[in-house]
């Protein structure tokens, strides 16, 4: 019956790998391995995300991310990650002030390059 | 966001959760049914309870038990149909239950809901408990899929303020 449990297991396989259970089941413990490795790994992937797309939305309003969650820290806002990437993609506005609540609280130490600005053509886009 | 509802007067049966099978359908059934839409909101409910109809409407129309007077895999669905079914018409009266022969067939169980899905369980070779908790099962999920969620929220309004494109100004 472990063959069955395997093959079970070793569906949408590449070429033998599906229907040879020698090649089946070495395919199958590393697939396991894989999974059991990846669920830890989906923790961090999933936060480098969120951490990216809060980075780029405040970007847009010329606070880089290092910044932007240190004001909040200062300001004991206690939004975590998850929260803040879906307001910067869902709700701009609350994002916004999320971010003037932050720079008020910590400018940052450089000047930052302000927004980028759009020039020519790009205006139209 | 979503909103919770109280569960209406009909209290879930709480199942025996010793066999394991019964406790993976059990989670199966409760991410299922954890998001409901119906289609007249769009605000999905539950319950601190397990939500088993949705809105204070059941949602299994008609459960069809299948079985074969002669063969051996049927005797459950016989020992059944003999001792329990007749309780269980009688808790269920929104419930259309039907019994039908099918010669040198095995056994099963079949609901039909109202979103027109069928769900059929076989019961082949199962004791007359074991069927009386399969139809107890069927007659409390919806007729959704089994299917594992992909996101935790499920919800047909992602955006209140709009979402950001290229073009917004502010």
């Amino acid at each position: 019956m472990n063959k069955k449990e395997v093959f079970k297991l070793a569906k949408g396989f590449r070429g033998r790998a599906k229907n040879c259970i020698r090649i089946a089941r070495e395919r199958v413990e590393k697939a396991l391995q894989y999974s059991y490795r990846d669920r830890r790994n989906k923790k961090r992937d999933m936060r480098s995300l969120w951490i990216e797309r809060i980075n780029a939305g405040t970007r847009i309003h010329g606070v880089n991310y290092g910044n932007f969650m240190h004001g909040l820290v200062k300001e004991n806002i206690q939004l975590n990650r998850k929260v803040l990437s879906e307001l910067s993609m869902h709700e701009p506005y609350s994002f916004k002030a999320l971010v003037d609540v932050s720079h008020t609280a910590f400018p940052g130490n450089k000047n930052m390059t302000s927004a980028p600005k759009k020039e020519g053509l790009a205006i139209l886009v | 966001m979503f909103r919770m509802e109280e569960c209406p007067d009909q209290k879930p049966k709480i199942y025996d959760r010793s066999s394991k099978i019964i406790t993976d359908f059990f989670c199966f059934e409760r991410e299922a049914d954890f998001f409901v839409f119906s289609e007249a909101t769009n605000h999905s409910s539950t319950s601190s309870n397990l939500q088993m109809s949705q809105r204070g409407v059941w949602q299994l129309q008609k459960l069809i038990v299948s079985y074969c007077n002669w063969g051996g895999s049927s005797r459950g669905v016989r020992a059944f149909m003999e001792s329990q079914l007749s309780s269980f018409k009688e808790t269920n009266p929104q419930l259309e239950v039907v019994t039908e022969l099918n010669r040198g067939q095995h056994p099963y169980l079949k609901g039909l809901y109202k979103n027109k899905n069928e769900q059929v369980v076989s019961v082949m070779n199962m004791t007359p408990e074991d069927v009386m908790l399969c139809a107890t099962r069927l007659r409390n999920s919806l007729g959704r899929k089994v299917v594992k969620l992909k996101t935790r929220h499920v919800t047909k309004h992602p955006s209140v303020q709009g979402t950001w494109t290229t073009n917004i100004q502010i």
